[in-house]
Parts: structure tokens; C-alpha cells; sequence
């Protein structure tokens, strides 16, 4: 009697177990414990029949009845833990929902680009000077050397104003300003919108943006002015970067160079390397000073210049110079 | 100005590759721009002999050809009209690419079929001629490659010429310049022996403007017979991109691309006398080669026989002495004009002629008789004739040569680099420079045909150029800069333009020069407006009076791409008139413009549209980003805006304005919805910020008091005055004050308008007591309800 007892209740707890494992949600296994540990769960009911036992016979049916239902209550106390854990895995909103776009403002490609230039010289050393835009012909063309009527001036169309004035051609002009009301040493570059009367197209803006330098002190060398601009493209452009200086000429300027950068594309897998041209720089020349009342004798310096559509047309593989003014926020949003 | 590799190479008895030739000419400072092949890859095509020519049936201009190319014969079917039995002819075989691109394949027209190309000069890129077929001299041999009739190839290097260098408008220079960097003798052409036959007429030279022509030589060449180039020299004009003219015209042109002296040939028979050099009279008319007549004026210098003009002096000749078919005797002129007065004279002509380009720049004038020799030698050669005058040199005031003093130490110094003195001493020599050495500073006399060496710079310049800018060392830096003071301004543009971004606008970038109509909204009178004297358009021809009329574009730009929120700020600067010929008023003003939504629509919120408050608390928010938070507002009115606020700083300075722009003015933009915008000047803007000291004060330890106030007054009330008296009469204790409701409506009488601040009291001396803020509170309602009539809203 006792033995098929006991064997019941291996059975019900073997059972319970097979249960158990089917078990998803609290609900049903609210069910499942009332099914075996309610009043007329299967435990319970086999409990009954420890009125038909002996004396010596009861205890080890409490043993076994205990054991079984401390057996199916811990299953029964972990299984909730478990599904209460998973029920607060899986939260009351949609995590998928997008979040609402911050209003925040983009910053202009050309911007970015001109900053980057600006941090590297201020490191460097160098301020930032600015100047106006509409420029007298003396601080545009005469105190950089280039006199009226001088084939140079071919070089550059300009925007002519009333009252001898130009839209400045270049920065220069702050350059000059600058040296007036400063005694060197000079370091300087000087950032700013330019105009040359260039009909549109994909490469020519008849506006446009220039980053100038200028340093001036005592014994300043042209080795000085390569040392600086490898200095300044190798943290713009990369370690690796190589410069060609190659003569030219600028009436500002003497001597004067033109400065081309190494530069790589990728396509189809093959590498293709060209010498692009980047920058204008040379020594200043000595007339310039003059024009400032510096001693020519005792100071030198050097200047440089370059565009800056140029250098972000590069960075960023940009193939219309136009696209920089249309202002297009699908465009702008590409560069944050 | 074009070389060709051959040319160089004769000149300078040095053979080069294209690559390596192109390579030393880019660092001697003259830029390839192009390179190019005299004769076009003709692969393909072959010389052919037309048998049979029949026309095709229903066709008007085809013809089927039956040609014999040596290997076999080809059925063509051809459409000029000059092709004709028994011709020697090009024809490109199937498979051919001609130079334009076209590539030959089997065809069928009009149902016959057609196996190659009888080609035309044009479309073998051998001319513009495209009349008909080319046809060839019957002694061609048939079946060989077409390109063998077409003579030795050639390079073409196209150079950049910068203005300081006259001397290599002519391939001498640019040899010499050569054989300088490879460290190697140069020997020019020879001056040739002119043998003068039996003398003939004299004559005479006035130089009635000495300064604008120092130097005239004429000589005359008697019996010459105008015809074509030989074939060299046709295809030499053909490589430096000049039209082959008659034997004499070439003659000069080829010793003007030598030696960068223009020559002029006068039909000698057509001039009446001897040759006067003057100013043009104003208003005095002249018909130059071209066959145009100028209207000359004081600025023009003039080459004159006794009678009339007969050329603009270095620019262009005229007309009536030009060399014809006809022509026996010439005239050849050869002469230095100041460069300044060519300039102005072709600038008043609007030329711009080889001749000119040379001149304005500076030619040798110690080798006028140099190439004159040249050229008269060249035209004997190939025009026969001999010479029946001396060269005829008028050359008052001989120009002497320009003599620097030359430290190599500073040359040493500029560079920043050790050249020895042996090398500078090779280079300047090379470079014809005459040296006599005298210690620490040489005595240098530049050669004649480089203007642009005058001074010590000049030469060191030609020193590190032939010793090679990248064979100077890269310095090391080690200088730090503790003397150099900030640019204060600069560095606060840099922080308002963070403050606008972090406000949520997107940085813009426009073109201020814009048209009339774009312009005058923005100014009460149109005089103000500033105009430029030689715009590139109409449209581009006035320089913005406010950034709006630029800004405005790309707001309308992004409405047509369909954006829905345009939010941009741009800095940049505006221009009105001061009056006639003054200097413009130029600020750099800071702008926004915003249309469209207040933020994206999401999911989570369907955004309104921006609206004036907004602009006004961007701009208030910005500002007080940049340092300043003393910001007070005026009502202002403005031509383009339909409404709009005074922004006013400390010190009454008054920094811009920010408002509603006018339909009117936007309906030009072609925009349809509301737009809103500020301008604000950055230098108001930073004076008022650099005023500005920051002070810390403590943070009050006691605790806050918030009380809130809802009142009724009448809508003729502004809000800003009411906040303004609240403000006055709750005192210092008053810590932060919002206005957190504004409502009309159910309720609120008609005509009125409910206000709802909320106040925060803070004490930094102990806690408040209620009835401490009872009583200010109620002081506040006092004073609302007498002078805003205002009730306190249940």
C-alpha cells in the first residue's frame, strides 16, 4: 500500500515536471499549482491516504509528501521569477520608434573647412586678422606692388567700385593693414571672402574664399616658408603628404611659387597620383615693405595663400564650385 | 605662348624626352598647360586611288566609289562633290578612329554597301576645311599609311608665361632659361652677315614721341616675290597655332615666336615717304588689318608715313600698307615701344594682338636689330630680294644696361640656405648676367632682354630658381609665439557663429552682388543703393544693402526642393552708398532667416510653423551666448519688413532689428510663405559684449518662493510693459520671472487678454516669510489694477 503510494507520487512529481516545461505566462501557472498543490490537487489527494497507513508507515509518507511539494513549491517560485524577469524584459512603448529630430543648426562645408586651416595656424602661432571687402586700389593693388597699368594686374579681373575703390581681389589688403599698425615680428593669416570677375561655372565663382599668411622678423627664409606649409598640409592632409615648389611669379612675392600637392584617387582599384596645385607662396618682396615702413634690410618674411573651395572641393571629392552658395540643406547636411 | 620639342632641341643641341622636357620646363617656373602631337594618330588610313565613281540610284549627292588601296578594292560610297575618278585620296579603313572621335564601321546607305571613309581635311583634324574631300598628288603611292605624306612629328608644348618674363615669348628664352638649369653653354643663333646691294632709297625716321618709342629700325628689302611658306616653315606656323599667311607675314611671325621681338612688314610701295612716329589725335580714325575701323585717341601711338597712319604702333598694322600678292618691296619694321604706352593704346583699342602681349611686357630693346637681321635674312632666303638701305636705327637715348649690387650673403639669407658662392656665380652667368666680383658685394649687369632684374631680390630670385626651390632644405621650427596678441573681434565672430549653430541655424554662404530689383526693397531710396562700375551681369551688379537679398535666394532654393524647415544664418557683409565716389558703408552683419516649420514634424509632435517669437528667442538666446544678456526691443518700422523690433544694447546701442519680412519683398523670391528674419552688426554686437565682466555672485542658501499671478487687461496693453511694472514693483527679491500663459477666449472678455506669470522670490539674507511675499504680491495687483486697469483673473 505504501509502496504504490509512493510510487504515485514519484509519478505525480515526474508529471508535474513534464508540465511545467510547457509553462508561458503567470496564468497558467497559477493553474498548474492549483492542479497539484490546491485542495484537490493531485499532492493533496494523495495525502489522504495516510489514514489507511500504519503508525510506522505514516512518517515516511510525510517525508515524501513534504519533499514532493517542497519540490514542485521551489519549481513553481523559480518558474515565476523567470517569467516575471522576461515580462520586464520586454517594456510597455515600442523601443523601434524613432526619436524627433533636435533643432540644431548645420555648419557650412567651407566653414568647416576654413576652421580646421584657422586651428592649425592658430597652433602655430598665428593670429587671425579681417579686413573689409570693398578695398581702396592703393591696399588691393599699388602697396603690394602692383603699380596701375601693370601687365600683373591682367592676372586677376577685378570688380571695379566708384570712388577708386575694388572688391578686394585677394586678402592682401589685411596684410598690409596689418604691418601698418604693427612693428614685427608678424604672424598672421588673414580668412575672408574674395571677388574676381569670373563668369560661373563648375570651377570659377566670381566669389570666393582665401586663407592668406604672412610672417615677418628677422632672419625669415624661404627653407623657414617650406618648412611651414610642409607643416601646415601634413596635419591637414595627412603624414604622408609631399609638396613640389615650383617658380612663378606674384608681384608681392619674390621669389615666388607655386605649391603642388601629391595627390591620390582610387579607382576601380587602381591608384592614379597627380601633382595638384594648392597654395601660392613666396619671400615679400622687399618693395612691399617699404610701402609699410619696414626696414628691408633687417626683416624678411614670407606669405602664402590658398583657396579654400579649392582644398574642400579635394577633402570632399565636390565637383561644382556652385554648390557651396546654393545653400541646399541636403547638401550641407552631408558635411557634419 | 607654344613651343614645339624639336625647336628646343635645335636651339639648344640637347635632346629631351616629352616627360623629362615638360618637367624641367615646370620647374624653371614656365607651367605645361598642354601638350600635343603636331600631326593626329591617322592610324588607319591609307592612301587610295578612286577607279570607279558611279552615283547611287534615288540619291541625290551619294556616290558608290570603287577605290584601289594596293590590297584590295573597296566599294565607298562617298557624298562630296569633288571626288572624281583617278584621285589620290585618305581613306580611313573599317576599324579607323578618326581624330574627331568618329570611329569607321561597315555601313549600308541608301542600300549599297560602304567599306570605309574617303576623308575630308577636317575630318582628319588636319584642318577646318570640310568643303569636300582632300585629294592628294597623284604621286602618292597607293596602300601606304596616309600619316607618312604628313612629314616628321612634333610636340606642342603649350607654356604659361608669367608677365615678369618678356624674354620668353620667344623660344631663345626659354632655351636659354634651359640650358642655364642643365648647367650648359647657350649659343643663340648667329647674327646673320646682311649684304647691302646697290644703295636705294633713303629713309627717314622722325620720332615725334620719344618716350612712348625709344627705338626704330627700318630697313627696306627690294624684289621680293609674295608666295606660300616653304613646307617647313607652314608647318611651324602650324605648330605654334598660327595661320600660314605668304613667306613675308611667316617670316616675321617665326622670328617674333624666336626671339620675342615683333617685326612688322609694310608694303613699301604703298607708303609715301619716310616713317613718323606720333600720338593719335582724339577722335582720329583708322582701319587696322582686320579690316575694322578704330576711333584712336591721344593714348594711341601711331606709325606714320608722311601722308596717313599706316599702323597702331605695336599693336596692329594697317590696312592700307598691308603686304599683298602684288607686294615687291617692303618695309620691315622693327622698333622698342614703352611697354605702358602699348598697354593703354591696345586696352583703348580693346586688342589684344601677339605683338602687343610682347611689347606691354618689355622687349630687348638691344636686340631690336638682332632680330630684324634675322627676319631680313629669313626673307631673302625664302621671298629672294636683297636690301637697298642700311638698317636704319633710330636710337637716341640708347638704354643702358641695369647694374645691382649683389651680396651672395643675402642671397644666402633668403634662401635660408648655404649655395656657394662658385654655383651663384655659374648661374648669373648663365643666365647672360655680367659679374665682377668685388668681395662681399658683386657688381651684376642684368642682360637687356630682362627687364624684370633690377635689383638684389631679382637676382636671388633667379638663384634659388635655376639652383632649384625643392633642392633647398625644409627648416625646423622651434619658434613659439608669445608676442602675438589675438584678434579680439575675429575670435568673437568665431563664438557667435557657435551661438547660432547651437540655436538651431544652419550656417549659409551667398553671393552679395545681386540685381537692382533684388537690392531696392531693402532701401527707402535707391540712391543708397552701391553699384559696381563693371558688373558681370545686370543681375549681378549691385552689392547687397542687406544680407536678405542674397539670403533670400537659397531660402527659396530649399522651398523648391521641398524642405519644409529653412533656418539659415549667414555673416557676411552688406553696402549702402556714402555718396557719389565715396568708399561704400560696408558692415559685416550677422542674419537669419527662417520659413517653414519650428522643428521637424516626428511622430511624437506636429511641429507649428516658426513664428516671430522664435526668431526673437534665438536671438536672445545667441546673444546671450556670446556675453550679452541686456537685450531691450523697440518697435521700429522698415521698408521690407511688414513687422519688426529694434534690437537695443547697453549704452543705446542700437545692434539691428529682427521682425516679419513684407509679401512684397518675398513674393520677389518668389516665396509664398511667411519669413521671418534678423540683422544684427557684429561690431555693435561686440561692443556691447565686451563690455560685459563676469561677476560671480553666490547662490542664495535659502529656500525659493514661487507665486503665480493670472490678470485680465485689455489687449491695447503690451505684455512687456505689464511684465516690466511686475518686474519694478517685486524688487531685488524678484529672481526669475516667467510668462507662462497667454490667453483670448472663453471666459476673457472681449477685447482683453489674460496674462499669467509665474514669480520666484529668493532672499540671500534668510528665508523668506509668507506674509513677507503676501505683501509684495499684493503690491503688484495694487499697482496693475491702477495703471493697466487689470483684474485679477479667477
Amino acid at each position: 500500500m505504501l509502496k504504490k503510494v509512493l510510487d504515485e507520487l514519484d509519478r505525480i512529481q515526474h508529471q508535474f515536471d513534464d508540465e511545467l516545461s510547457g509553462i508561458t505566462s503567470k496564468e497558467n501557472l497559477e493553474q498548474l499549482r492549483i492542479a497539484y498543490l490546491g485542495r484537490k490537487g493531485h499532492v493533496t489527494q494523495q495525502s489522504r491516504q495516510m489514514a489507511g497507513l500504519s503508525a510506522d508507515e505514516k512518517p515516511i509518507l510525510g517525508q515524501k509528501l513534504n519533499s514532493v511539494k517542497r519540490h514542485i513549491q521551489g519549481r513553481l517560485d523559480y518558474f515565476r521569477q523567470e517569467l516575471e524577469e522576461k515580462e520586464a524584459e520586454s517594456p510597455a512603448i515600442d523601443l523601434t520608434l524613432p526619436g524627433p529630430v533636435p533643432n540644431i543648426g548645420l555648419a557650412h562645408p567651407l566653414m568647416h573647412v576654413l576652421d580646421e586651416i584657422k586651428d592649425i595656424f592658430k597652433s602655430f602661432g598665428f593670429t587671425v586678422e579681417l579686413g573689409a571687402e570693398a578695398e581702396t586700389d592703393f591696399y588691393n593693388f599699388e602697396a603690394l606692388n602692383i603699380p596701375p597699368e601693370h601687365p600683373s594686374r591682367d592676372l586677376q579681373d577685378t570688380f571695379y567700385l566708384p570712388g577708386d575703390m575694388v572688391m578686394r581681389t585677394h586678402t592682401s589688403p589685411v596684410q598690409i593693414r596689418t604691418m601698418e599698425r604693427q612693428k614685427p615680428p608678424v604672424r598672421m593669416i588673414a580668412p575672408g571672402r574674395c571677388y574676381r570677375k569670373d563668369t560661373p561655372d563648375a570651377t570659377h565663382s566670381p566669389m570666393f574664399h582665401q586663407v592668406e599668411g604672412l610672417v615677418v622678423d628677422e632672419n625669415v627664409s624661404f627653407a623657414d616658408l617650406k618648412g611651414i606649409l610642409l607643416a601646415f598640409t601634413r596635419r591637414m592632409f595627412g603624414d604622408e603628404t609631399r609638396l613640389r615648389f615650383r617658380p612663378s611669379f606674384f608681384p608681392f612675392t619674390e621669389p615666388s611659387a607655386e605649391v603642388d600637392l601629391w595627390w591620390e584617387t582610387q579607382k576601380n582599384g587602381v591608384t592614379k597620383g597627380a601633382w595638384l596645385e594648392i597654395l601660392g607662396c613666396g619671400m615679400v618682396d622687399p618693395a612691399v615693405f617699404e610701402h609699410v615702413g619696414y626696414d628691408t634690410e633687417k626683416y624678411t618674411g614670407y606669405a602664402f595663400g590658398m583657396g579654400i573651395e579649392r582644398i574642400a572641393m579635394l577633402k570632399y571629392g565636390i565637383d561644382d564650385i556652385r554648390h557651396f552658395y546654393d545653400n541646399h540643406l541636403r547638401f550641407i547636411e552631408q558635411f557634419q | 605662348m607654344k613651343i614645339t620639342l624639336q625647336w628646343l632641341e635645335e636651339l639648344t643641341g640637347l635632346t629631351f624626352s616629352v616627360d623629362e622636357l615638360a618637367e624641367t620646363l615646370t620647374m624653371l617656373g614656365h607651367e605645361v598647360e598642354e601638350i600635343s602631337s603636331l600631326v593626329p594618330d591617322l592610324t588607319g588610313v591609307i592612301v587610295g586611288k578612286v577607279l570607279e565613281v558611279e552615283p547611287v540610284p534615288k540619291s541625290h549627292h551619294l556616290k558608290k566609289c570603287i577605290v584601289d588601296v594596293g590590297s584590295e578594292r573597296l566599294q565607298i560610297v562617298c557624298g562630296a562633290d569633288n571626288v572624281a575618278a583617278g584621285q589620290h585620296v585618305p581613306v580611313a579603313t573599317v576599324g579607323t578612329t578618326l581624330p574627331a572621335g568618329i570611329t569607321i564601321r561597315k555601313a549600308k546607305l541608301m542600300g549599297v554597301e560602304s567599306k570605309g571613309m574617303i576623308c575630308s581635311e577636317a575630318e582628319l583634324g588636319l584642318s577646318s576645311d570640310a568643303s569636300g574631300i582632300m585629294v592628294l598628288n597623284s604621286g602618292a603611292e597607293t596602300g601606304m599609311p596616309f600619316a607618312n605624306l604628313l612629314g616628321e612629328d612634333d610636340t606642342i608644348l603649350e607654356l604659361a608665361i608669367t608677365p615678369n618674363r618678356p624674354d620668353c615669348f620667344g623660344a631663345i628664352g626659354i632655351a636659354r632659361d634651359i640650358c642655364a638649369q642643365r648647367n650648359v653653354a647657350f649659343n643663340p643663333p648667329e647674327r646673320p652677315h646682311i649684304q647691302q646691294a646697290a644703295s636705294g632709297k633713303d629713309v627717314t625716321i622722325s620720332l615725334q614721341d620719344q618716350p612712348g618709342c625709344p627705338r626704330y629700325t627700318a630697313r627696306v628689302i627690294r624684289g621680293v616675290t609674295v608666295g606660300p611658306s616653304p613646307e617647313w616653315l607652314a608647318r611651324r606656323m602650324q605648330a605654334l597655332g598660327l595661320r600660314s599667311i605668304s613667306n613675308i607675314v611667316d617670316a616675321t611671325n617665326y622670328v617674333m615666336y624666336l626671339t620675342g621681338q615683333p617685326l612688322h612688314a609694310f608694303d613699301n610701295a604703298k607708303l609715301n615717304g619716310g616713317i613718323i612716329v606720333r600720338r593719335a589725335k582724339p577722335g582720329e580714325k583708322f582701319v587696322t588689318l582686320d579690316e575694322i575701323e578704330r576711333e584712336l585717341s591721344p593714348n594711341n601711338l601711331l606709325i606714320c608715313d608722311e601722308k596717313q597712319p599706316v599702323a597702331i604702333a605695336g599693336v596692329m598694322g594697317g590696312l592700307n600698307s598691308e603686304v599683298s600678292d602684288d607686294t615687291t618691296e617692303i618695309l620691315l619694321e622693327s622698333a622698342y615701344f614703352d611697354p605702358k604706352t602699348i598697354r593703354l593704346s591696345a586696352k583703348h583699342v580693346g586688342l589684344s594682338t601677339d605683338a602687343s602681349k610682347r611689347f606691354e611686357r618689355g622687349v630687348d630693346p638691344n636686340g631690336v636689330d638682332y632680330a630684324s637681321d634675322l627676319a631680313t635674312h629669313l626673307i631673302i632666303e625664302i621671298a629672294g630680294g636683297e636690301v637697298v638701305s642700311p638698317l636704319i636705327d633710330a636710337y637716341p637715348e640708347p638704354i643702358a644696361p641695369v647694374v645691382i649690387n649683389f651680396r651672395p650673403e643675402r642671397a644666402r639669407k633668403i634662401a635660408g640656405h648655404p649655395i656657394d658662392e662658385k654655383s651663384m656665380l655659374d648661374i648669373l652667368s648663365r643666365l647672360s648676367c655680367v659679374v665682377s666680383q668685388k668681395d662681399a658685394s658683386w657688381e651684376v649687369t642684368a642682360p637687356s632682354f630682362r627687364p624684370d632684374l633690377t635689383r638684389e631680390i631679382d637676382l636671388i630670385e633667379e638663384i634659388i630658381r635655376i639652383f632649384g626651390y625643392n633642392e633647398i632644405p625644409v627648416a625646423e621650427y622651434d619658434w613659439i609665439s608669445l608676442r602675438q596678441t589675438p584678434n579680439a573681434f575675429a575670435g568673437f565672430l568665431e563664438k557667435l557663429r557657435s551661438a547660432a549653430l547651437s540655436c538651431g541655424m544652419t550656417e549659409a554662404i551667398t553671393i552679395g552682388m545681386v540685381s537692382r530689383q533684388q537690392a531696392s526693397p531693402f532701401v527707402e531710396d535707391e540712391a543708397q543703393l552701391f553699384r559696381i562700375t563693371n558688373p558681370l551681369g545686370e543681375d549681378m551688379g549691385t552689392l547687397r544693402p542687406s544680407v536678405f537679398a542674397s539670403l533670400l535666394g537659397s531660402i527659396a532654393y530649399n522651398i523648391n526642393r521641398r524642405q519644409k524647415q529653412v533656418h539659415l544664418f549667414e555673416t557676411g557683409s552688406t553696402f549702402l552708398s556714402s555718396g557719389p565716389d565715396q568708399a561704400p558703408d560696408e558692415k559685416l552683419i550677422f542674419a537669419g532667416l527662417f520659413y517653414g516649420k519650428r522643428e521637424q514634424d516626428s511622430w511624437v509632435h506636429k511641429s507649428p510653423d516658426v513664428s516671430f517669437y522664435d526668431v526673437k528667442g534665438k536671438v536672445l538666446y545667441a546673444l546671450k551666448m556670446v556675453g550679452i544678456k541686456e537685450v531691450g526691443f523697440e518697435i521700429v518700422r522698415l521698408p521690407h519688413m511688414e513687422y519688426a523690433v529694434a534690437v537695443i544694447l547697453t549704452g543705446e546701442r542700437r545692434a539691428g532689428y529682427l521682425g516679419k519680412l513684407r509679401k512684397k519683398t518675398t513674393n520677389l523670391f518668389d516665396i509664398e510663405g511667411d519669413v521671418f528674419g534678423f540683422e544684427l552688426d557684429t561690431r555693435v554686437l561686440h561692443a556691447a559684449a565686451a563690455d560685459r565682466q563676469i561677476c560671480y555672485k553666490a547662490v542664495s542658501r535659502y529656500p525659493a518662493v514661487e507665486r503665480d499671478i493670472a490678470v485680465v487687461v485689455s489687449k491695447e496693453h503690451a505684455a512687456g510693459d505689464v511684465a516690466g511694472l511686475i518686474r519694478e514693483t517685486a524688487g531685488t527679491l524678484l529672481q526669475n520671472m516667467t510668462l507662462f500663459d497667454v490667453y483670448e477666449g472663453a471666459q476673457v472678455p472681449e477685447g482683453k487678454v489674460s496674462l499669467a506669470f509665474s514669480l520666484t522670490f529668493q532672499s540671500d539674507q534668510g528665508t523668506l516669510k509668507e506674509e513677507q511675499v503676501d505683501d509684495i504680491m499684493a503690491s503688484i495687483l495694487r499697482r496693475l489694477e491702477k495703471e493697466f486697469t487689470a483684474t485679477l483673473r479667477q
